[in-house]
């Protein structure tokens, strides 16, 4: 287990540095790969002193104040929802649970393009409170998911995601509704509903950092219970674990790290969903050691797909959640029917 | 997901439509006090007189204006900034303003414009910086450019990101034939091209006396009722400068009762029955076909006189969607498109 944890790591670790050093080597700018590099190192302390900066003050700008951030907003976002995912996977043992199966996603949408809808961009609670009304209403309809898809005190794989199903479907009329009322933010809605990372910037980057340092300790020091709850409920609370309040932190805390990316970059699917599978496939269920591995291996996708989403079509940006679905869409494929054979005997 | 995209699509074609001008209003114009004024016409003018007054060594030629620089502008987000000298590598992400660039004789400074960009010619070989609601930072600030140009589809958040990354943004919002002329003007006086900026107006506006000199013969009731539909279902009604220019062409704007961009009532077209349909020259993104077969086969509509009659005439979308320096000819087109046996083209 150990080994594997270490190969996996390490091999994370290789892709996270191969996938920065790519994403800040490219751009539609066409910047020689070298200048990038020599401005970088010549903000990094001691080392600087040794680097002349010799690029121009445009170059500076676009590798400081234009990749760098996204790149690291990338990682963040990246983190935030494949930990939401793996935390809403291990709470409700369903494998195809993620942000936005669950509605979490669509209802911290229907919150934040309220806010930007009425203008209340920074009501009461300034930067924090579109992250907030996200919370809110993404914990709200999570509860009605939860609610609809309760047969008896269980849920069923299927029942859980057809509610999901249906409470997006329906908040998703609701953001379309907002769309047709409003004239002039009509593009800021849309173009944040297909999810972008760009037009971010460093300030983003402060804003989300603290709820992914906060839901990452919460949920990592969750890791034992939710390894427990995967014998299922009833042996856990054999087990001396309370299982209602074990279930409702975890479910808060994946919606709010839900709630807090979607409100910065808009929705980005198929993250929380394809990431923690792909990283229990390599490394078994330990969610001790799955869930670190899968925030890493999380940043890494995102930040693979915002790179093919800026650069692929020169200035043009494909929407990051087109790209996200791209690969993802594949994967939720083979996942339904790998179950369905299991299921079907 | 697909519905979202061709939403997108209809948005972008919406605002293409939108881009342009700012609140400025011409010098002798009509003016109404829209923000954006410059502050320091009035010196200009000054300076302008004292040459015409002053010593007859001055070389200027009576009649040509020279800026004088520093030159302080608030453009159409409230943001004053400061000109030291005539812009040398100008940047426009919105196709009117790249017209309205190339008919002053700026096409050599310019060096990046968006992705819709296709008039003049030239314009499609200049560098591409993106869409035009939220241009490629990385390309904008790679151009280098002392003047940014953003249409109507720059919303506030996106101009504050562009201005945090140190581009000088001037960003323009002409609703009104009156204010595009005035954003005309405004550019002229920026890029220091007053002379030809004026020559510029002053040739819009002999088109449009020429259509009002035959226009307002005629008597109230031989006015035709027009229908204009832009986009597919959108048409538009008052404060914007295409009901404007049916009114300027002798026409009523059947929707002109209403403001703004309008989704139609396939009912209510229906219920006016015009007597002319005036259409863009485009295919529908959904079907395919052609505006022109989507207004016909809408069920009841053949019944519309302009359907009856054969009075549908296509009108080169791009001089219905840009309001630059073709928006008379656009004026003219449709006129002749109204009253064929008045005005001929």
């Amino acid at each position: 287990m150990n080994r594997k944890a270490v190969i996996w790591g390490s091999v994370g670790l290789g892709l996270l540095l191969a996938a920065i050093v790519a994403s800040l080597s490219l751009g539609s700018s066409q910047l020689p790969v070298s200048e990038s590099w020599r401005i970088l190192a010549h903000q990094v302390p001691w080392l600087g002193n040794y680097i002349a900066a010799e690029g121009s003050e445009a170059a500076e700008q676009i590798v400081l104040q234009v990749r760098l951030p996204r790149v690291l907003l990338a990682l963040l976002v990246g983190a935030c929802l494949s930990l939401a995912g793996a935390g809403f996977q291990g709470v409700l043992r369903n494998p195809l649970a993620d942000p936005y199966t669950l509605g979490v996603a669509s209802g911290a949408a229907v919150g934040a393009s309220l806010m930007i809808l009425f203008g209340l961009h920074a009501f009461l609670f300034g930067q924090w409170s579109i992250p907030l009304v996200a919370f809110a209403t993404g914990l709200a309809s999570l509860a009605i998911v939860i609610r609809l898809a309760n047969v008896n005190g269980r849920f069923h794989l299927e029942t859980l995601i057809l509610s999901g199903v249906v409470v997006s479907s329906f908040l998703g009329a609701i953001v379309s509704f907002m769309v047709a009322m409003s004239d002039k933010v009509i593009n800021e809605i849309v173009f944040w509903l297909m999810g972008s990372l760009a037009y971010r910037g460093w300030p983003f980057v402060g804003a989300l950092a603290p709820y992914l340092a906060f839901g990452a300790i919460v949920l990592i020091a969750c890791g034992r219970t939710l390894n427990i709850f995967a014998l299922g409920e009833r042996q856990a609370a054999h087990l001396g674990i309370r299982v209602q309040r074990t279930r409702l932190l975890v479910l808060v805390i994946s919606t709010l790290m839900t709630a807090a990316s979607v409100s910065i970059v808009g929705t980005i699917g198929f993250v929380g969903l394809v990431v923690p599978h792909l990283v229990r496939l390599a490394v078994g269920p330990d969610y001790r050691l799955l869930l670190p591995l899968a925030a890493l291996y999380g940043g890494i996708y995102v930040l693979a797909a915002d790179t093919i989403a800026r650069t692929a079509l020169g200035s043009a940006e494909i929407p990051l959640g087109v790209v996200t679905a791209c690969l993802g869409a594949p994967f939720f494929v083979y996942l339904l029917r790998k179950n369905k054979k299991t299921a079907g005997g | 997901m697909k519905r979202w995209i061709s939403l997108v699509w209809l948005l972008l074609l919406f605002v293409v439509a939108a881009c342009g001008g700012n609140g400025i209003t011409a010098e002798g114009g009509s003016a109404n006090g829209t923000p954006g004024a410059t502050e320091n016409l009035p010196e200009n003018k000054k300076e302008g007189k004292a040459t015409e007054d002053g010593s007859s060594s001055n070389l200027q030629t009576p009649g040509i204006k020279e800026t004088s620089y520093p030159l302080k502008v608030t453009d159409a987000t409230g943001f004053e900034m400061t000109f030291h000298r005539a812009p040398e590598r100008i940047v426009s992400v919105s196709p009117s303003e790249t017209e309205i660039l190339f008919a002053l004789g700026l096409g050599d400074r310019i060096y990046g414009v968006s992705d819709f960009d296709n008039y003049p010619p030239e314009a499609a070989d200049k560098p591409k910086m993106g869409n035009v609601i939220a241009p490629n930072e990385e390309a904008l600030i790679a151009a280098r450019p002392d003047l940014v140009i953003g249409g109507i589809s720059i919303e506030n958040d996106v101009a504050d990101r562009l201005r945090s990354l140190g581009i000088q943004l001037y960003k323009t919002e002409a609703a009104t034939v009156d204010e595009v002329l005035g954003n005309i003007l405004q550019i002229g006086l920026i890029t220091d091209r007053q002379s030809e900026a004026e020559a510029l107006v002053a040739s819009m506006r002999a088109d449009i006396r020429q259509v009002t000199d035959v226009v307002s013969a005629l008597r109230e009731a031989d006015k035709r009722k027009v229908y204009l539909e832009f986009s597919p279902g959108w048409t538009v009604g008052k404060g914007e400068y295409l009901d404007e220019l049916i009114t300027l062409a002798g026409g009523i704007n059947i929707a002109g009762n209403e403001a703004g961009w309008i989704q139609i009532s396939e009912e209510k077209v229906i219920l006016d029955d015009p007597d002319v349909i005036l259409y863009a020259d485009i295919h529908d993104d959904d079907s395919g076909q052609p505006l022109a077969s989507l207004i016909r086969s809408r069920p009841g509509w053949s019944q519309i006189a302009a359907i009856r009659n054969n009075r549908m005439v296509a009108i080169d979308d791009d001089l219905l969607s840009r309001p630059g320096p073709r928006l008379t000819q656009g004026l003219l087109d449709i006129a002749a498109a109204i009253y064929p046996e008045r005005i001929q083209r």
